[in-house]
């Protein structure tokens, strides 16, 4: 349990139904890691590199996975992926891009600068609860054993 | 007797030549009988007698016959005979008067003359020897008289009529024919003076070339080279050709001249009438040299003509050219009034009328570059006044074009306002002038002046019609550079508006994009947690809810999911009309066929029966026809499935000309008074419970066939089935 709890899910979401939505897909996929939720770009940066209202948190704490939201308020979904890929503690952290979009150049975009997957939010409550489990199943789950590094290799 | 010495003798002897003194009469010595001393004086009488008529009837003979030869011989002779017949006489009167010193001297005298005889009839012998015998002479003669008549016969037939004259000039013989011709009777006129054949103008003339004629005798014409007239007994002349050829008559020691006189009155008619038809030949060659010279003349100056036209031609090509080579028309003037000024006349102007009729002069143009100035000062100072008749003002006026092939100088001092006026004229050189108006469809741009100064040359009709033709294509540059600066000015405006234009596009544009960015987050967000709290309530709260309950969830489910395909379609929808097309040659067969292949796997219960045409390649963009064909066989396979047999026809028909595809199948059909409602965003002809859809499909198609350029048009009937058309 201390592992898995250990293991952080950072969700960038601004919308608090998809958040509310996303959570309790994960709790019926039984997925109990921490979630740590930033509602902008701004907070997701800030819990990453411990600035503003996370000034001071421990920094050897880093989310097992990122996923982020495209349209985000203040810093974009984008922009907040490249600070993370520009920066030598983050860079290697996988980045799942969770968006409603299904713009190509989102897409395209997204790849480039490094997300690991991109998932499009669905209409259907019930695909989406399929998506999420199965990114939990792999992310959490299956990929346990690896650490952040490990991965990158 | 040989007492005195011989020349006392011989003075003695002549002084005493007829002293009687010393000697006694012959009578008295001698025995002298009266007989002989008689028979002896009568014999010597006699023999004097007869040797004194010899000499005379020898001297009548001579004196008779004048043609005798020898005469010298004769006279001789005779002396010899007289002074023989002194002796005689002297001896009978020696006895009575003994003169024998005469004697003797007679003697003597007789014995010199009778050897001189001597000497003279034995030089003369061979003369003598030759001389004729009367028979010689006989023979002669008649040879002669052969002769003579054959030479009278030839005379008498000759052609001509035949003058023999004497050296001097007497007419000695004539024939037949100059009886003839002249009139005369032979008798008439031999012996008469040549010149009774001559006119008496002539004679002094003819007389002194007879003369000259008979020192110099040779056959030759006469009056070679000049007109020689014969005159007839009545007076009458006629015009006469003569040869002469001497002969000379050996007995005579003379000449004869033998003249053959040849009537040439037809001959010289014929001449005369040979040479007034050389006249008339002559005068037909110059008449005909004079109408050739005249024919030459005016081809000469046709060809000149013609090789001015080439020139002009070449000019006005030339001139076209630089015309159109430039849109600057007022630079383009200049160039033309410099084009004309050497080529065609002296000076060139070309004066300006403004929009508000004002004229101005824009350029001149003159040979003597010094003289420019000279026009512009001419036009300054004395502005050519628009109320007289004439001139440039007229021009404008009237738009007739004016020529003035020749002003002379009272014209010029009637138009100058004064002496400074005219000498500026004077310098300038007004003497032939063209103004032809610069016109282009009844629009006056100006005029166009050409001017000749005393150069010689003037300007004609023909000029005139080349000026004209100049000014017609100077309006016509003039006119198109105008309508090209519009143009300029109009396109200028126009790009400037299609930029704001694209500006505005561009932004609007922009917007829609970020519409539909936004759409596809914002608008599907709400539906997510639509969906997804109704889904949640159904699971984890369905003990709270009846059946009902939970069909009104199940609905706003379904309406949510529905809405969210809604959006997707209207995304898709407006990327077809904002993506890039990309085209390349596709076989939409195969790509019908695969589509085809993709919807049977979807729906492996049903049964179907499918016709594709083969081949049919067109050029378009893939992905877009790919979506245009996937919506219309997708159509064609929904709306077929409640269909025992699903039939669809993909294949071509040719309509004027053109291919057209069509897609046809066998099922529901719609009634085809909605027809116009079918290509609509968002219009279904279809309820959901019936067909799923959300209406935006054959609104998509009609945008890729458009934007293919093509026309989509369909065909249906309810439950029949519906063929759609298209061409692309």
């Amino acid at each position: 349990m201390m592992k898995h709890s250990e293991k952080i899910i950072l969700l960038v979401e601004d919308n608090p139904d998809d958040e509310l939505l996303t959570l309790m897909t994960f709790r019926d996929n039984n997925i109990t890691n921490e979630v740590i939720v930033a509602r902008d770009g701004e907070e997701a940066l800030d819990y990453l590199f411990g600035t503003g209202k996370f000034t001071g948190r421990d920094m050897n704490i880093l989310p097992q996975v990122i996923l982020l939201d495209l349209k985000l308020p203040k810093i974009d979904g984008l922009e907040v992926l490249q600070k993370i890929r520009s920066n030598l503690i983050t860079n290697l952290l996988p980045v799942v891009i969770l968006a409603s979009s299904k713009e190509e150049i989102d897409i395209m975009k997204s790849y480039q600068l490094g997300a690991y997957s991109y998932i499009r939010k669905p209409v259907d409550f019930e695909q989406f609860s399929i998506a999420i489990k199965q990114l939990g199943l792999y992310w959490l789950v299956f990929n346990e054993s690896h650490s952040g590094i490990a991965l990158a290799k | 007797m040989l007492k005195y010495n011989i020349m006392e003798q011989i003075t003695e002897f002549f002084e005493k030549l007829f002293s009687v003194a010393s000697w006694p009469a012959r009578w008295c010595c001698g025995n002298w009988t009266e007989f002989h001393g008689w028979l002896y004086i009568v014999s010597d009488l006699a023999i004097w007698a007869a040797y004194f008529v010899i000499p005379i009837l020898l001297i009548l003979f001579i004196k008779k016959k004048p043609s005798i030869p020898l005469p010298t011989v004769f006279w001789l002779f005779g002396a010899f005979i007289l002074f023989c017949g002194l002796t005689h006489l002297i001896d009978a009167i020696i006895f009575w008067w003994p003169a024998y010193r005469l004697s003797a001297m007679l003697r003597f005298i007789t014995a010199t003359i009778s050897w001189i005889t001597v000497v003279a009839i034995y030089k003369y012998i061979p003369v003598a020897l030759s001389l004729k015998t009367t028979k010689d002479f006989e023979a002669e003669l008649l040879e002669r008289k052969k002769s003579e008549s054959k030479f009278m016969g030839l005379l008498e037939s000759a052609p001509d009529a035949m003058v023999i004259t004497s050296s001097d000039g007497k007419i000695l013989m004539v024939n037949a024919q100059t009886e003839q011709v002249f009139g005369y009777g032979r008798n008439e006129i031999i012996g008469k003076e040549v010149e009774i054949l001559v006119p008496e103008r002539f004679h002094h003339e003819h007389t002194s070339h007879r003369q000259g004629y008979v020192k110099h005798p040779k056959v030759r014409g006469m009056g070679v080279g000049m007109d020689l007239f014969g005159k007839r007994k009545d007076g009458s002349e006629f015009p006469v050709e003569i040869s002469l050829s001497p002969l000379k008559i050996v007995e005579e020691e003379a000449i004869i001249v033998i003249s053959a006189i040849r009537d040439i009155t037809k001959q010289k008619e014929t001449e005369a009438q040979i040479r007034k038809l050389n006249e008339n030949l002559e005068h037909l060659i110059i008449e005909r040299t004079s109408e050739l010279e005249l024919a030459l003349k005016k081809e000469k100056a046709a060809r000149i003509e013609m090789d001015q036209n080439q020139l002009r031609l070449t000019f006005l090509n030339k001139a076209s050219n630089m015309l159109a080579s430039s849109l600057d028309y007022s630079e383009t003037l200049k160039n033309l009034a410099n084009m004309v000024t050497p080529e065609i006349a002296d000076w060139c102007a070309i004066d300006e009328v403004e929009e508000d009729g004002t004229v101005m002069r824009i350029v001149v143009e003159h040979v003597d570059p010094e003289k420019i100035s000279l026009a512009y000062e001419l036009q300054q100072k004395y502005p050519s006044d628009p109320s007289v008749p004439g001139g440039i003002h007229e021009v404008i006026r009237t738009h007739a074009p004016e020529l003035y092939p020749c002003i002379p100088d009272e014209q010029l001092e009637s138009l100058a306002h004064n002496q400074e006026h005219l000498r500026l004229m004077h310098e300038l050189g007004i003497r032939s002038v063209i103004i032809v108006p610069l016109l282009n469809r009844d629009k006056i741009y100006g005029v166009l002046t050409l001017g000749l100064s005393d150069s010689g040359r003037l300007f004609d009709e023909n000029d005139l019609e080349f000026a004209k033709e100049l000014a017609r294509r100077a309006s016509l540059a003039i006119e198109n550079a105008k309508l090209y600066k519009e143009m300029q000015d109009s396109n200028a405006e126009l790009e400037l508006r299609v930029a704001q234009r694209t500006t505005e596009l561009e932004a609007i544009n922009k917007e829609l994009e970020a519409f539909s960015y936004s759409v596809s987050h914002d608008l599907r967000a709400p539906l997510r947690s639509i969906d997804g709290f109704s889904n949640k309530i159904l699971k984890d709260y369905s003990t709270l809810f009846d059946d009902q309950g939970k069909d009104y969830f199940n609905r706003v489910v379904i309406a949510s999911r529905h809405m969210g395909h809604l959006i997707d379609d209207l995304i898709k929808l407006a990327r077809i009309s904002r993506i890039d097309m990309n085209k390349e040659e596709i076989n939409l067969s195969a790509m019908a066929q695969s589509i085809i292949s993709e919807l049977k796997e979807s729906n492996p219960e049903r049964t179907a029966n499918i016709y594709i045409q083969d081949d049919m390649i067109i050029t378009g963009d893939r992905n877009l026809l790919y979506v245009a064909l996937h919506n219309l066989l997708g159509n064609a396979w929904k709306y077929s499935k409640n269909k025992s047999e699903t039939v669809i026809e993909f294949s071509t028909i040719q309509k004027d000309g053109q291919i057209v595809y069509f897609i046809r199948d066998n099922g529901a059909g719609f009634d085809m008074r909605y027809v116009d409602k079918l290509f609509g965003a968002f219009q279904r002809l279809h309820n959901l419970s019936e067909f799923e859809g959300t209406g935006i499909g054959l609104a998509t198609v009609l945008r890729i066939i458009r934007r293919h350029h093509g026309t989509i048009w369909t065909e249906s009937e309810v439950d029949k089935g519906t063929t759609f058309f298209f061409t692309l």
